[in-house]
């Protein structure tokens, strides 16, 4: 197969209309009815809560899941398409949360892959193909080296290869699923410049996001859904305002949790203390060069910085996953470095991980067996010769669910069926449980919605009233100046400056981040 | 469950083509699965040599299930069976000691053999890093070697037959006219025990978190290293409890001879377990069972009617390679879907 070509005017963008979509899983109705247009160079985004069905209505798009009713029109025409392979050849991209890359292949191998110009005989023409590569990186204006190992790349250079692949198999609709929930500031910048070049050449872009300023400054119009309805139809942003749409994500009867009340801050438990602190990265280079850190109890100490300056990994070396290579890390006096993961667990160390699902729950495990995850050997939870007590977990669990309005929850069905928000909730409602001394948290709101976040965000501040030291790493400065009695900014595994919130910017942040100053 | 049924009709169906095409008839696939059925389940003697069959079957493949729950492969359960089966020999003909006293030693040094023999790939995984796969293969062929040498060689008992003396503790026959022996039962108490033990235990917990997601349990204070190997030397262990059952149990042996591991006991544990699936445990019975009627139905067949008994050993392959590639009967919307929900893409939201 050879792609297309790329032009630069795109003329043939098809009028892409959804109509009256369904899915069904067994009992559970994902989408009803569901209708949507998309016109030739429009920005088209698509909000609202975890679980409202913004991605099932993109994987219909993408062709990953067939409707139970409703149909798809191109430029009027009805389409079926049985595979994500048929909806690319005709027209339509995606570029997933979860990028569908090959890590040791380069750039342009990924690229071509399974589109690829083939010379005489079946051949693979590597030169050739490298060249086209580079010429639609060029064209594109996507910054990116084609012979550059993906796995090399930064998560904002992964996307950028995950676009050059829709581009090559000539994707006039490109679906963006949460593109900047991974992107530092800068890097989204670049991204929505990219977006606006690709809808001036006509191209249709559809693009899901949890954040209303998002949507406001890069969409034209925006579609809002709410439980597999769609409550807002395609409107103008222009027509609307950010507070409109906030309610239309939300139900009536179910408000945010109210903010805590301004309570009397705990100042008694335990500080943090790393002195010189240095940890090595997974490629064996000094991830953290050096920290020099206090938490106080009753405090939230952010970590500001671009993805992959060290926060993660000084987070990791804190909670016992990965060795310090120098320096010292104390809590309350005690030593934290030569002990287990377990033992700092004891200790009162608690950790919310940026990639809940690999770190922080096991989709096959069911909800109770997540719920006492790491405490299934306290006497409360199993007795003597090692047997679990099951009507405690049980019990336990139901009171967790409950009290973390973890919604679709059962004690015994699996974790692997919450949404991303309910299972951080999960996540909270186990960790919190146990009265943390110290809380790391790692972009604990990645990905949630903003009823989800808030509600994370409620949990971190009564923490910190209780008397908790919190380490908070958040590539999302809003969250960071909202919640934060200090951030420290990361640049390349080194603190660069420490500001107090009353001191602390956007601007001011961003400008120590990219080292622009100091 | 509705998996490994369709990969048993799927298996039996291309076995009737091949056995048609051999036979030139088209009433020989007929005839051979007649005799198969007899030869398993049609006679009391022939559900007897099934049970018997089944019983080693059952605890190799409750050692690779229980391996496989905690997210490991254990493929060198021929090995540590072999191993577990001559430590059991050497303990019963060794040790003068009342039956009574002997049998629960000859099993016991069956389990150590069996852990022994799993130790040694967990032993170089943790010291030089040697992936447990590559290993426990190459100590199958080891382990064969080496009680091969032992049995003809520094063990063998006087007479022209390469073997062990005979032990001094037998697992009785539950009938003096059936093969079937008392083993049955050990497998059976072995099999409720871990079925207990996985479920019911904080060890059992454990095992099963660091088999369902390794980083999640380590985040959670677990040692998944620890945990690991300790599921991998009970796996051996089961295995070699096999190994000493058959000695002391299956007729004609009551000794090791020398061609022991010639018995695929152990690699058939692989089947057992993978055909089970990674459901209920208990599981583990219906398959071993079924493994055990096919073995035995096979002898049958070739006596009766002209089928090679090889034939049996097609059917299996094709049965694993059916239930390898997941052969499903639902049709692919469908399939997407249950495969969308088992990623738990269930809403709009993130996995």
């Amino acid at each position: 197969m050879v792609p297309a070509l790329y032009n630069q005017r795109v003329k043939l963008t098809p009028q892409v209309r959804l109509d009256a979509i369904s899915v069904r899983f067994d009992a559970l109705q994902a989408l009803s009815e569901v209708s949507l247009t998309l016109t030739p160079g429009e920005r088209h985004a698509i909000v609202g809560e975890n679980g409202a069905g913004k991605s099932t209505l993109m994987n219909v798009l993408f062709g990953k899941l067939a409707p139970t009713t409703g149909r798809l029109f191109l430029d009027g025409t009805e389409q079926r398409f049985a595979s994500p392979r048929e909806a690319m050849g005709a027209g339509i991209g995606m570029v997933h949360q979860h990028f569908d890359l090959i890590g040791p292949f380069t750039v342009w191998e990924n690229v071509v892959l399974g589109a690829e110009p083939t010379a005489s005989g079946g051949r693979l023409d590597r030169a050739q193909a490298r060249a086209q590569v580079a010429a639609l990186a060029e064209r594109s204006q996507l910054k990116i080296d084609p012979d550059a190992r993906v796995e090399s790349l930064s998560v904002a250079g992964q996307q950028r290869t995950e676009i050059l692949k829709a581009l090559w198999r000539d994707a006039r609709v490109l679906i963006l699923d949460e593109p900047t929930a991974v992107l530092a500031p800068s890097e989204a910048r670049e991204l929505w410049a990219t977006v606006e070049r690709l809808s001036g050449e006509g191209r249709s872009i559809v693009f899901i996001t949890h954040k209303l300023s998002e949507v406001m400054a890069h969409a034209d119009r925006v579609s809002v859904l709410r439980r597999g309805q769609c409550v807002v139809a395609g409107v103008l942003t222009a027509e609307t305002t950010p507070e409109l749409l906030a309610q239309a994500m939300v139900a009536a009867s179910e408000s945010a949790p109210a903010p805590s009340a301004p309570a009397e801050r705990n100042r008694a438990g335990m500080t943090l203390q790393l002195k010189n602190l240095r940890v090595r990265g997974t490629r064996g280079d000094e991830a953290v060069q050096g920290i020099t850190l206090e938490v106080l109890p009753g405090e939230i100490l952010g970590l500001a910085g671009v993805d992959g300056s060290g926060q993660t990994e000084l987070i990791e070396a804190i909670a016992g996953l990965r060795p310090a290579t120098g320096g010292t890390a104390t809590l309350a006096g005690t030593d934290l470095l030569g002990l287990s993961v377990a033992q700092r667990r004891a200790m009162g160390v608690s950790l919310l991980p940026d990639d809940r699902l690999r770190l922080a729950l096991a989709p096959a495990m069911s909800i109770a067996e997540t719920a006492v995850l790491g405490r299934q050997r306290e006497p409360g939870f199993s007795g003597r010769f090692g047997l679990l007590r099951f009507a405690k977990i049980q019990a336990f669990t139901t009171e967790r669910i409950a009290a973390f309005d973890v919604r679709g929850a059962e004690p015994e069905s699996r974790v692997g069926a919450l949404s991303g928000g309910n299972q951080q909730k999960l996540v909270l409602a186990r960790e919190l449980s146990r009265q943390p001394t110290l809380l790391l948290a790692s972009q604990p709101t990645r990905g949630l919605d903003f009823a989800a976040t808030s509600f994370v965000h409620g949990a971190l501040r009564a923490e910190r009233d209780r008397g908790a030291a919190i380490l908070l790493a958040s590539l999302d400065l809003s969250e960071l100046l909202e919640l934060c009695d200090r951030i420290a900014v990361f640049l390349a595994g080194k603190i660069v400056g420490v500001v107090r919130r009353a001191d602390a910017t956007e601007e001011r942040l961003g400008q120590l981040m990219t080292g622009a100053s100091r | 469950m509705k998996s490994a049924l369709t990969a048993l009709g799927l298996a039996l169906f291309l076995g009737a083509v091949l056995i048609a095409v051999a036979q030139k008839s088209f009433t020989a696939p007929w005839e051979s699965y007649r005799a198969l059925f007899v030869g398993a389940l049609g006679s009391p003697l022939a559900i007897g040599a099934t049970l018997a069959r089944a019983t080693p079957l059952l605890l190799t493949g409750l050692a690779v299930a229980v391996a496989l729950r905690a997210g490991l492969f254990n493929i060198g359960g021929q090995g540590q069976m072999t191993v577990g089966a001559l430590a059991a020999a050497c303990v019963g003909f060794a040790l003068p000691a009342p039956a009574w006293v002997l049998l629960p030693l000859c099993l016991l040094a069956g389990m150590l053999g069996g852990a022994l023999w799993a130790w040694l790939p967990v032993f170089l995984k943790e010291t030089r890093g040697a992936h447990e796969v590559i290993t426990a293969i190459l100590l199958n062929y080891g382990a064969s070697r080496l009680t091969r040498y032992l049995a003809s060689g520094p063990l063998k008992a006087p007479g022209e037959t390469p073997q062990t003396p005979e032990v001094g503790a037998l697992l009785p026959r539950l009938h003096p006219d059936f093969d079937v022996h008392a083993g049955l039962f050990i497998s059976l108490l072995a099999l409720v025990a871990l079925a207990w033990t996985l479920t019911k235990t904080v060890w059992g917990y454990e095992l099963r978190a660091v088999g369902a997601g390794a980083d999640a349990a380590r985040v959670a204070g677990i040692e998944p290293g620890r945990v690991r190997r300790n599921a991998f030397l009970l796996s051996g262990a089961l295995a070699g409890l096999a190994g000493a059952v058959v000695v002391c149990g299956e007729t004609p042996f009551r000794r090791f001879p020398a061609d022991f591991s010639t018995l695929s006991y152990g690699f058939d544990g692989l089947a057992v377990a993978m055909l089970a699936g990674s459901g209920s445990l208990f599981l583990v019975a219906p398959a071993a069972l079924l493994f055990g009627g096919l073995g035995a139905g096979a002898e049958a067949m070739a006596f009766a009617v002209n089928t090679p008994k090889q034939l049996v050993l097609i059917l299996e392959a094709i049965l694993i390679a059916a239930l390898t590639v997941r052969i499903s009967p639902l049709p692919r919307a469908a399939r997407g879907r249950k495969q969308a929900e088992e990623r738990g893409e269930r809403f709009g939201g993130q996995p």
